[in-house]
């Protein structure tokens, strides 16, 4: 169903119809601007007719603008007076630059004394992300895009990405003090909607340290432990709950060739036990589970290879880890939270380690105003980019971002 | 006693939050280029009249600094910054003294810094005056990056870092805050250092990426001739090809950058569309031997490695056509590694213009450097105008793009809120020690 609301939304655009309306669509304004700008142009030069193409640049793909942008702007121009198929060729590339997307076009050729420019930016909304798949970035970082999602329920302990409708994107399942529960994206919001639950955990006592792991399991099932003592199969579809053996999970880096959940031994503090070692988190190196990378219990990042300790930098991070290739560069990168004290506002930081583990590059780093207590990866929106999504918690509100690496 | 006990035991029952603020204090090495530390000595002694606002900072720190009203851009010296009417005049009201406000306006407006390069290759100065307490700025047409101009603009000696022995120490100034740190030092180039730019094969724990990449550009005079070849039909694609600037940047930049066909990189412009170039074969270039008596290249490079790499390829693409690479001189043809200075590209070009005489020496690039519309309030007038004026260089081979290189700089992992100035200059104002 959400496969369709672009369409639904492009549908339910109305065609340009008066050259200086009001439009309520943020696309169809822009390429009105960008028409006029056009007619402008060719105004000026004596020109009434033009071929024009359209092509996406940064941020934008090619099958977006010139399904979605290139007929609107052919029917704004015709509006317009200008006649298509001969004449000045124009040229449009769009594309995003921090904030706002261009449409930066060249007009050459059909009596025009030399080539002219034309340059129309449009602030990204969530109408031009949702039917062009253009996204805004942050200074400095410009093909990172970190948004707010919407509220998450306080006390959530854990997230995990998953499909329960079958259209090929994932809703969210989260594992909170009071039990688990799904959201799921409906009727064009862009805020997560509650989809099922909460279904309570057993009562069960907690201890001081309040943790617990969600992580999947074969057959669409999941796995939870909590310090609670929960060790739990849990079916997202329905809520139903069995016991399990086993201890905490891990949630693993998809791989084809191993397990995607780590089982481990449940210690409080630090959380989880692997191979005798007390951990926060460990995460295994898609395709080579001789590699991982763990928080040990003093919250400094560790790295094993073949059993040998890889020399990663001695810095203290939070208790989170996702290691996945989130810029399609063919390499994983390591997600990390970047605490430095308990309590203390998080850093979500996105790195790349060098290939012996002795240097990190800082891809991405957001700070936060709360703590990050859940983190997964999945992909939310269909476009088959990864999504890294969180839950952040300051104490007193918890709130669901998500993080994706643009073009 | 009671008392006592519950609430200890209240205290051992509660959980472990609560913020734990920075720690003051603690010092910092610096490795840069000689120039680089003159600019950041500079940048940290002197005050901003404008700083833009970072778009990744905490909720909390955006109240306690708010932006100005109206404006992506904060300041401590100013608190508010409006265009009257059109555009053709700005309004500037101070935290504290106009007249120093006025004064250190008009030195940068008129100065050799880049902003000064800007207007000069504009042809254009606002008229700076005092009244009732406030600067204004008055140009002869509408002005949109006024705020762009004043983030290059900066209060001398105003900043909260005071000369030490052999460094620079945190001191709160009268309007600034005093920084985190104690102070920073700058050591050699072989000296450990906590924050150092970065180098090919550097190994660092932290890296922090400007946002802008520098451009390797070659800067031409009128009368350079064709000694690249580059007025024939596929000469352009030919250079290229030959140039192999993917290698250079393999081989002497670790492959952070990429070839570029135009001036104005990412994260300073949108895409524009490309030239449709047809592709062609990489030559096989003879290596032989020069007479003594055979035509010279004069060319001015920067001390620079990635610019030396790409002279030695240069001189081997000029040695193919019977020319031997020399020195240059002022006037003669330059490689350049161009950092822009702003992320305006109109702005950036026209301070690129102002830097280098030979890009403004044509009549037809002074009509196109002189139109209003670069400084336009609308962005996308800007841009194109902008595009205008680097078609023109790129057309006349008055400038040849070569590749883009990323800068970025190593920092020692424990060291956090190391900021970047648009032109890619570290501050040290907010940065402070995790542990030490």
């Amino acid at each position: 169903m959400r496969r369709l609301i672009p369409l639904l939304l492009l549908l339910a655009l109305p065609a340009p119809a008066a050259a200086d309306r009001y439009y309520d669509s943020s696309l169809l304004a822009w390429v009105d601007a960008v028409a006029q700008a056009v007619a402008g142009r060719l105004a000026e030069s004596g020109g009434t007719a033009a071929v024009v193409t359209v092509a996406g640049g940064r941020g934008v793909t090619d099958r977006k603008a010139q399904r979605v942008f290139a007929p609107r702007l052919e029917r704004a121009l015709t509006h317009r007076g200008v006649q298509l198929g001969d004449g000045v060729r124009v040229e449009f590339v769009l594309s995003v630059e921090g904030a706002q997307v261009w449409a930066v076009g060249e007009l050459r050729g059909g009596g025009l004394p030399g080539p002219a420019a034309v340059a129309v930016p449009w602030p990204v909304d969530r109408e031009l992300e949702a039917l062009l798949g253009a996204s805004s970035a942050g200074t400095g970082r410009a093909t990172w895009d970190l948004r707010r999602l919407g509220p998450a329920p306080p006390g959530t302990l854990d997230l995990g990405l998953t499909d329960l409708d079958g259209d090929g994107g994932h809703e969210i399942l989260l594992l909170g003090v009071d039990g688990v529960r799904t959201l799921s994206f409906r009727g064009g919001d862009p805020r997560p909607q509650g989809l099922g639950g909460p279904w309570p955990l057993p009562p069960a006592s907690w201890p001081r340290i309040v943790a617990g792991r969600i992580a999947p399991a074969p057959g669409g099932i999941w796995r939870v432990g909590t310090t609670a003592g929960h060790s739990l199969l849990v079916d997202p579809a329905d809520g139903t709950m069995e016991p399990a053996s086993g201890g905490m999970p891990l949630a693993q880096p998809p791989d084809r060739s191993g397990p995607t959940t780590l089982l481990a031994a449940s210690s409080n503090p630090p959380l989880v036990v692997v191979d005798g070692r007390p951990v926060r988190d460990l995460v295994r190196w898609p395709g080579d589970s001789t590699v991982e990378i763990a928080v040990d219990a003093h919250g400094r990042l560790r790295g094993k290879r073949d059993g040998a300790e890889l020399r990663l930098p001695a810095e203290r991070v939070g208790d989170r880890l996702l290691l996945l290739d989130v810029d399609r560069d063919g390499a994983p990168e390591l997600v990390r939270t970047g605490a430095t004290a308990p309590g203390e506002p998080d850093r979500l930081e996105v790195v790349m380690l060098a290939a012996d583990g002795s240097g990190v590059s800082v891809l991405f780093e957001a700070a936060f105003d709360g703590s990050i207590t859940a983190l997964a990866a999945g992909d939310l929106d269909f476009d088959g980019r990864v999504d890294v999504v969180l839950v952040e918690d300051d104490g007193d509100a918890a709130v669901l971002w998500r993080l994706e690496r643009g073009r | 006693m009671t008392a006592k006990w519950a609430l200890a035991a209240l205290l051992l029952a509660s959980p472990a939050w609560g913020e734990r603020l920075p720690e003051p204090g603690g010092a910092v090495r610096v490795a840069l280029p000689g120039a680089d530390v003159a600019a950041l000595i500079e940048a940290h002694r002197a005050l901003p009249l404008l700083e833009p606002l970072p778009a990744d900072e905490s909720a909390r720190r955006r109240l306690a600094w708010p932006p100005l009203p109206g404006l992506a851009w904060r300041s401590r010296v100013l608190t508010g910054l409006s265009p009257v009417g059109d555009g053709a005049r700005w309004l500037l009201e101070p935290v504290d003294g106009a007249g120093a406000l006025a004064d250190a306006v008009s030195d940068c407006f008129g100065g050799d810094g880049w902003v000064g390069d800007a207007l000069r290759a504009a042809g254009t100065a606002p008229v700076v005056a005092v009244a009732d307490g406030a600067v204004t700025l008055t140009f002869p047409f509408p002005v949109g990056p006024v705020p762009d101009l004043l983030g290059g603009c900066s209060l001398t000696d105003a900043g909260p870092w005071a000369p030490e022995a052999d460094g620079l120490g945190g001191a709160a100034s009268a309007l600034a805050p005093r920084p985190l740190l104690a102070s920073w030092h700058a050591v050699g180039p072989e000296s450990p250092a906590d924050l150092a730019l970065g180098q090919p094969g550097q190994r660092a724990a932290r890296s922090l990426s400007a946002p802008v990449p520098d451009v390797l550009v070659l800067l031409l005079p009128a009368d350079a001739g064709d000694a690249l070849g580059l007025s024939a039909a596929d000469g352009l694609a030919r250079f290229r090809t030959d140039l192999a600037p993917e290698l250079l940047l393999a081989v002497h930049w670790g492959s952070r950058g990429r070839p570029l066909t135009r001036l104005l990189p990412p994260g300073l412009a949108p895409d524009v569309p490309e030239p449709d170039l047809a592709p062609v074969a990489a030559t096989t270039l003879p290596l032989r031997a020069l007479p003594t008596d055979a035509p010279t290249f004069p060319l001015r490079v920067q001390p620079d490695p990635l610019l030396d790499g790409v002279t030695d390829r240069l001189a081997v693409l000029l040695r193919a056509r019977g020319r031997a690479l020399v020195p240059g001189a002022a006037g003669d043809a330059a490689l350049v590694r161009w950092r822009p200075p702003v992320r305006d590209p109109a702005l950036a070009l026209l301070a690129l213009a102002g830097a280098w005489p030979g890009l403004r020496s044509d009549p037809a690039d002074q009509e196109r450097l002189a139109s209003p519309d670069l400084l336009h309030p609308r962005a996308g007038r800007r841009l194109e105008a902008a595009i205008a004026v680097e078609r023109g260089w790129l057309q006349a081979r008055r400038a040849v793009p070569l590749l883009s290189a990323d800068r970025w700089y190593a920092l020692d992992a424990r060291l956090r809120d190391v900021r970047l100035r648009p032109d890619g200059t570290p501050v040290l104002d907010d940065a402070w020690w995790t542990e030490r």
